[in-house]
């Protein structure tokens, strides 16, 4: 019987996603005069839908077949997340008045699909995930305050230089290793932190700052830098990183200059960098191997992909239903797999409402940036929306053997810190840039 | 705030910008949408059944009731029948189907380990599972229908008795394997009683697929490639004549014609009617190593294709730096070449379909408990083998092979079949004999290949490929 529920259940998750989706494609229209209606009523349908899947959700999770009980431990995970949903939403509105209401929907979307799905596969992790939701979010409400005092941030452009950079090589001196890669931090053996997370940050806020100023088209000292973090992140073989960071690069370069010949001399110096890091160094071979054909060497070289496309493939369109699938034997599956797990227990449709919801949230960011008066300000709107962007991209296109696969956390979903803590703050900045400009017009 | 406004103009071209990069993400993940929908509706069906997959292995629900495995007609194979509190599987043809069906009582192999997710998939499920709460009837898994034929497997299989060996016959315009047996065998009912007694038995190996896996020398079958490869690289092939005087001297190796016979003058079609191993080894030294690699190569020597049980890799051994002595050897089909029966059978399929080899399969859809067919499989072609130019010279010497050479014993009235005789040398004894054939030689509807371990001659398979022929001719309708 609870199988059976289980399975009808799958079309309730498509509902909500498509509800979902549907509310959001609905918003924009209003909110481009292309349709008459209540964007507040769009809102809250999408606040409601969240809510359904989240209740959904945890009552599967924590029901015992055969016991006809509930797990209490389960449920108490479930209500503190309902808790931290409904007062996440509360806040928001309280600290960030007139911010994007959906653009925060959009993150609790995609924060509550990765809870109820992290919850499912390891409830440990999901009670961890859960603190840091709260350490991310108190961090984005105190930003506005922060933001007020420093509202010049723009002068600091070179402190941002130095502090990305020193933190960006102390794994080289403190860090360890985890799955090959030494980009790790650990503090004290309890917190694990990715460094050049947080580097995301202060390098997308020096580089607006940075092409902000008058001399503005002298891109020299910003490509020596970003040279330098590529080239130490390829070092400590966080390769998904360096790409994110020569992607912002290259697009906040043309953004900022225009200048196209610039981009393709970029372009083309980065064609050759990887020819040469193909050639010098065994693990990228070994990725470009794995993504060309994964099959050939299934127990070893090619097991992360293929177990993540089995487990995508397994679940078909709606899913073998949460709970049912086994989503356990992709590797690394509550991190960077976390899209497989998704895929195999709620199907490709909900996976593509996921993806939708992410295109939302960089419509928005897009939106931000063209809204703002001020050069800074578009600049660092572009580049966070850009990081968070291409990181989603990397790690998407790497799971279902779209692109080679580097290893990179998937913005709100997967479970770690940094990575949630960086990502949630962006969100906040991108929303301040919001209110601080809606009063100037738009050239949508 | 005192921070500088842009210039109007700036502005507009930095806005301008951000929606070129904005479209650029936005075309990044409607590809990357349009993949994920493509790969879940069109490609995962293959990726689940994939050997690798744990799912399926570690998947056993008991409350399932696994789905039938029938033949071409829809007669039973496999079966489910449940006694007091479990299902137990059962074969009704023991041991004649045993390497095509597998087992699914003490571990899994063949169809029952190839298709365990099918056989254990619930059509319908949501219904069948609130069917079930209700009425009690079983969940039923999807069955699979093979392309096989009960009857024409039991002619296989019982034409093998008394020999180790194999049979397999092919539609050649498709792929589907309509019979493969091997000999001996092994009852798949009684498999956990006998498995200890099954493994050891290293003189028989009765688990051994040796269609699929028995990898043996192909002897004077292997004319048929020394044929293509000399039509290829000797233009005056059609034309070149021979004297043979039953041996001659290659480089350090002398070759014998069987029992030393003296062909005399022969010409390609009367050397590959009568197995001239003297003519041949002459055109393999004018061919060359290389030219002879290439050709093998094409016709997936020394790689595997893709078929739904597990195989054997055929082997072909020479290159450039081979010696004189090993080439004639190569080219009668002795020397280092390994071939595995079904490889041949696969090569004679793309001579008798104009030279396209089709990839083997063995599933031809699967069924749900009302009999809906689902997954129906649609065949495919795997390599081009051979020009048309190729196979209908191909198909002429090897009708001369039964109208007036070693084949006769294959002889139907009124049907022109096309063949090869091979009696191979090897290290355990007497020599295989090997019979390949397609007929109608006009217009093929079915390839025999078959092997008998240290029979001495091919009478005994010639035979057997004949009644398969007249069987097939008789039961498919052309």
């Amino acid at each position: 019987m609870f199988k059976i529920a289980v399975m009808l259940c799958r079309w309730l998750f498509t509902l909500y996603i498509s509800l979902f989706m549907a509310q959001g494609a609905k918003y924009i229209m209003i909110e481009r005069g292309l349709i008459k209606g209540s964007g507040a009523l769009c809102v809250s349908v999408q606040r409601v839908s969240i809510i359904f899947m989240h209740l959904t959700g945890f009552l599967i999770l924590a029901y015992k077949p055969g016991e006809f009980l509930f797990d209490w431990l389960t449920l108490a995970l479930g209500g503190a997340g309902l808790f931290f949903f409904l007062g996440g939403q509360f806040a928001v509105d309280k600290i960030y008045k007139k911010g994007c209401p959906l653009m925060w929907n959009c993150v609790f979307f995609l924060m509550d699909a990765g809870f109820i799905t992290l919850a499912r596969l390891d409830i440990v992790s999901a009670r961890k995930q859960i603190i840091w939701f709260g350490v991310g979010f108190a961090a984005t409400l105190l930003l506005p305050l922060a933001l007020k005092f420093a509202a010049r941030s723009e002068r600091f452009e070179l402190p941002y230089l130095l502090a990305s950079l020193a933190l960006v090589a102390s794994p080289l001196a403190f860090g360890e290793r985890s799955g090959g890669a030494l980009n790790w931090i650990n503090i004290n053996g309890w917190v694990n932190f990715q460094p050049s997370e947080i580097v995301k940050f202060s390098y997308v806020i020096y580089m607006a700052a940075h092409f902000a100023r008058k001399n503005r088209n002298a891109a020299l000292t910003p490509t020596i830098f970003t040279a330098v973090i590529v080239c130490v992140l390829t070092y400590q073989r966080d390769l998904g990183g360096a790409l994110i960071f020569f992607m912002t690069f290259m697009s906040v370069l043309y953004i900022a200059t225009g200048n196209v010949a610039l981009v393709a001399a970029g372009l083309g110096a980065a064609c050759m960098a990887s020819v040469v890091a193909f050639s010098a160094f065994e693990h990228v071979r070994t990725r470009v191997f794995a993504w060309r054909d994964p099959w050939a060497d299934v127990s070893d070289a090619g097991y992360q992909i293929v177990q993540s496309l089995f487990a995508i493939a397994s679940g078909r369109l709606t899913g073998a239903g949460l709970t049912l699938g086994s989503a356990s034997y992709v590797p690394v599956v509550k991190s960077d797999f976390i899209f497989a797990a998704i895929c195999e227990e709620f199907g490709a449709i909900f996976g593509i409402g996921v993806v939708a919801a992410f295109l939302t949230l960089f419509y928005r960011g897009a939106h931000v940036a063209l809204r703002c008066a001020n050069r800074y300000y578009a600049l660092l709107a572009a580049g966070f929306t850009c990081v968070l962007a291409f990181q989603t991209f990397i790690i998407l296109g790497g799971v279902t053997k779209f692109i080679p696969l580097t290893g990179v956390t998937l913005p709100f979903v997967s479970y770690g810190g940094s990575s949630m803590l960086v990502s949630v703050m962006m969100i906040g900045i991108l929303q301040w840039i919001y209110i601080m400009n809606r009063k100037t017009t738009p050239i949508v | 705030m005192d921070i500088h406004h842009e210039p109007k103009n700036d502005a507009d071209s930095l806005k301008k910008r951000i929606r070129h990069v904005f479209w650029l993400y936005f075309v990044m993940f409607a590809c990357f949408s349009a993949y994920l929908i493509k790969f879940v509706a069109s490609d995962s069906r293959y990726i689940v059944e994939h050997t690798s997959n744990p799912r399926p292995r570690n998947f056993t629900d008991d409350d399932i009731r696994r789905g039938d495995i029938v033949d071409a007609n829809g007669e039973i194979l496999a079966v489910s029948v449940k006694d007091s509190e479990k299902y137990n599987r059962e074969y009704p043809f023991g041991e004649t189907f045993a390497h095509i069906v597998g087992f699914d009582t003490f571990g899994r192999s063949g169809a029952e380990s190839r298709y365990n997710l099918t056989l254990q998939t619930l059509d319908g499920e949501i219904m069948q599972r609130v069917n079930g709460v209700f009425s009690g009837a079983p969940l039923q898994g999807l069955g699979i229908a093979l392309t096989v034929d009960a009857g024409l497997q039991e002619m296989a299989f019982n034409g093998l008795s008394g020999y180790r060996g194999a049979a397999v016959v092919m539609e050649p315009s498709t792929g589907k394997i309509l019979a493969m047996a091997s000999a001996p065998s092994f009852d798949p009912n009684e498999i956990s009683s006998s498995w200890d007694s099954l493994v050891t038995d290293d003189e028989r190996s009765p688990l051994l697929n040796r269609a699929a896996q028995g990898l043996y020398p192909p002897g004077s079958i292997f004319k048929i490639v020394t044929s293509a490869a000399a039509f290829e690289f000797d233009p005056n092939i059609e034309s070149f004549s021979y004297n043979c005087e039953g041996s001659a001297v290659f480089g350090a190796k002398r070759i014998r014609c069987f029992n030393s016979t003296a062909h005399g003058d022969v010409d390609i079609a009367r050397a590959m009617a009568v197995s001239c191993n003297t003519f041949y080894s002459t055109i393999g030294v004018n061919i060359g190593a290389e030219n002879m690699r290439a050709v093998a190569e094409r016709l997936l020597f020394n790689a595997y294709y893709p078929a739904p049980f597990p195989l054997s890799r055929s082997s072909f051994a020479l290159d450039a730096d081979s010696e004189i002595s090993e080439i004639v050897e190569t080219s009668i089909g002795q020397g280092k070449t390994l071939i595995t029966p079904l490889h041949a059978a696969v090569i004679t399929s793309a001579v008798a379909n104009g030279g396209v080899m089709m990839e083997p399969y063995i599933v031809d859809h699967a069924f749900t408990k009302n009999g809906k067919i689902k997954d129906k499989r649609l065949p495919t072609a795997m390599a081009r083998a051979f020009t048309l130019e190729e196979t209908a010279f191909l198909t002429d010497i090897m009708i001369g092979v039964v109208e007036n050479g070693s084949g006769k014993g294959a002889a139907i009235d009124g049907v022109r079949i096309a063949a090869k005789t091979g009696t191979a040398e090897n290290s355990s004894g007497g020599d295989h004999g090997w019979f390949t054939a397609f007929a109608p030689a006009e217009k093929p509807c079915v390839v025999v290949t078959v092997i008998m371990e240290n029979a001495e001659n091919t009478a005994r398979a010639q035979a057997l490929a004949r009644d398969i022929i007249q069987y097939s001719l008789n039961n498919f309708d052309n």
